[in-house]
């Protein structure tokens, strides 16, 4: 008597695969730098006349210190100190295109272009993140505990140090790639004497943005995988930096006539579904202008250590 | 500035050491970002001690990236290059010196990967490690790259007071660790950051003297 099993009806009667309800995302940096108090917004070019943001920057006040002057003397006119950091913006842009038999065959929830436009958000992230990073790299001072040698705790004591040194205050905030992160808190289990490590909780996360690791020495610690490399891919270059050091500058796409966008109340963001009715097609773009800084170079250092 | 994209000379073979299999001809990497063309940049002040097989100690400049991607520091997105015009003048009013593209007959190199070109230095390699694509660096290379930077009279050498300022960095990473020793780590850091630090003061002597 023959048996009526499963494999026999797969193909005809039964699914080979059973779709799951829920849906995963696949593994990706999910940090958002812009939300970190590491940089500062500088806001948006719009109506503007310009495509660059320039930040005056002016030395008055305590710049410059009052000088003893004779009874009856006259005091000496003092030029003040002015000067201004650029951001220039540019054009950054994702698509998806989903055809129409695609969309029709969907079962339920899915990769729909809701849903793609949703998702949208982090890459535009993602993005910023590595103009952020790449503008820190810039900085022109490096701590470093040698290339091709792990991040310790000395030399992110000597980071502090150069930021002190150079009358920057409290708190400091630190963008490190994922192995330096690591590399730090291996030295830490060295280290000798109390050094505090304040871990991220879920609530430290939930307030200061996805991507926040933790304080250590008073220090917050972010880390971010668009850190870029140096020393010829041996090293990658992190940094330290007091407020008001790194900066970044919007344009906000001005939505069109038509209906058919997302716009998103705290990320300069436009996403558009243009329909190409020749090829049955959905195309999903996402629009934005952003640009990143250094605002002033003496707030910061870069902490180049082992890739 | 004037910048050439035409195709580079051949690459040479991968370091085997590194690597399980070198790169096919054709191949196109993945899982390798692309980057922009770049210029390479001085802090004045910035120095690192290093020791070199053919040299002993020595004192190299740390040298940054000014990487053309358009929207940081000035870099303006363009057809079909980005213009960094803007990002040089402000790195070297920041006092950076910008190294001439030209230095040894040019240093960039372009590698093909699936997302697009991706630029490296001459140093650099695309390589496959198992199922990835990485870069890798030759870091003899590249240390030969910084040292004839300073020999060819490219980048001023250091002064006294910079070197000075550099080993008293060191002195006191010296000083903190030195209180540890019992612990076997921090034992094994202070005997490397004391044969650094004779280095760094017999490389400085040389220089100096």
């Amino acid at each position: 008597m023959a048996v009526i099993t499963n494999s026999t009806l797969v193909g005809d009667l039964r699914l080979a695969a059973a779709l799951s309800r829920s849906i995963f995302e696949l593994l990706y940096d999910r940090a958002a730098l812009r939300t970190s108090t590491a940089v500062s917004y500088l806001g948006s070019v719009n109506q503007t006349g310009s495509a660059v943001m320039r930040v005056r920057q002016y030395g008055v006040g305590g710049y410059t210190a009052f000088t003893a002057v004779g009874e009856g003397v006259d005091v000496a006119n003092t030029n003040p100190i002015i000067s201004h950091a650029d951001c220039t913006i540019s054009r950054g842009a994702l698509r998806y295109d989903m055809g129409d038999l695609a969309m029709v065959t969907m079962p339920g929830e899915g990769m729909d272009p809701t849903r793609i436009a949703e998702k949208m958000v982090a890459g535009f992230d993602q993005w910023l993140n590595e103009l952020i990073t790449t503008a820190a790299a810039g900085l022109g001072t490096d701590v470093s505990p040698g290339s091709g040698v792990d991040l310790d705790l000395d030399s992110f004591f000597d980071a502090i140090y150069v930021l002190e040194i150079a009358n920057n205050s409290a708190p400091f905030h630190s963008i490190l790639a994922p192995v330096q992160v690591s590399d730090l808190q291996q030295s830490l289990r060295g280290a000798a004497g109390t050094v505090s490590f304040m871990p991220a909780t879920a609530e430290l996360v939930s307030a200061r943005g996805q991507g926040y690791c933790g304080s250590l020495l008073g220090v917050d610690i972010w880390k971010s995988d668009s850190v870029p490399t140096a020393n010829a891919g041996a090293d990658r270059e992190g940094s330290m930096v007091a407020g008001g050091c790194l900066g970044w500058a919007a344009g906000i796409p001005v939505p069109p006539m038509s209906g058919d966008f997302t716009t998103y109340g705290d990320v300069p963001l436009l996403v558009e579904f243009q329909r190409d009715s020749s090829a049955c097609v959905t195309e999903i773009v996402g629009n934005a202008y952003s640009g990143a800084c250094i605002v002033e170079d003496a707030r910061g250092v870069s902490i180049t250590s082992d890739a | 500035m004037a910048r050439d994209f035409s195709p580079e000379p051949n690459a040479e073979e991968p370091a085997g050491e590194l690597v399980s299999r070198t790169l096919r001809p054709g191949f196109r990497p993945h899982l390798v970002k692309r980057s922009p063309y770049f210029h390479l940049m001085f802090s004045p002040g910035q120095w690192e001690a290093t020791e070199m097989p053919d040299h002993g100690w020595t004192w190299l400049p740390k040298l940054k990236k000014l990487p053309l991607t358009p929207g940081v520091n000035g870099v303006r997105g363009g057809h079909p290059h980005a213009d960094g015009s803007l990002a040089i003048a402000g790195a070297q009013q920041r006092g950076m010196l910008i190294i001439p593209d030209d230095y040894q007959g040019g240093f960039v190199m372009r590698h093909m990967t699936a997302t697009g070109y991706t630029h490296l230095h001459k140093s650099e390699r695309l390589v496959r490690v198992g199922p990835r694509s990485e870069v890798r660096g030759d870091s003899v290379a590249w240390n030969q790259f910084r040292y004839d930077l300073v020999q060819d009279g490219i980048i001023p050498p250091p002064t006294a007071e910079e070197l000075d300022l550099l080993m008293d960095r060191q002195r006191r990473r010296l000083e903190r660790n030195q209180k540890a020793v019992h612990i076997p780590a921090v034992a094994a850091r202070v005997e490397l950051d004391t044969a650094k630090l004779q280095g760094m003061a017999n490389a400085a002597e040389e220089l100096l003297s």
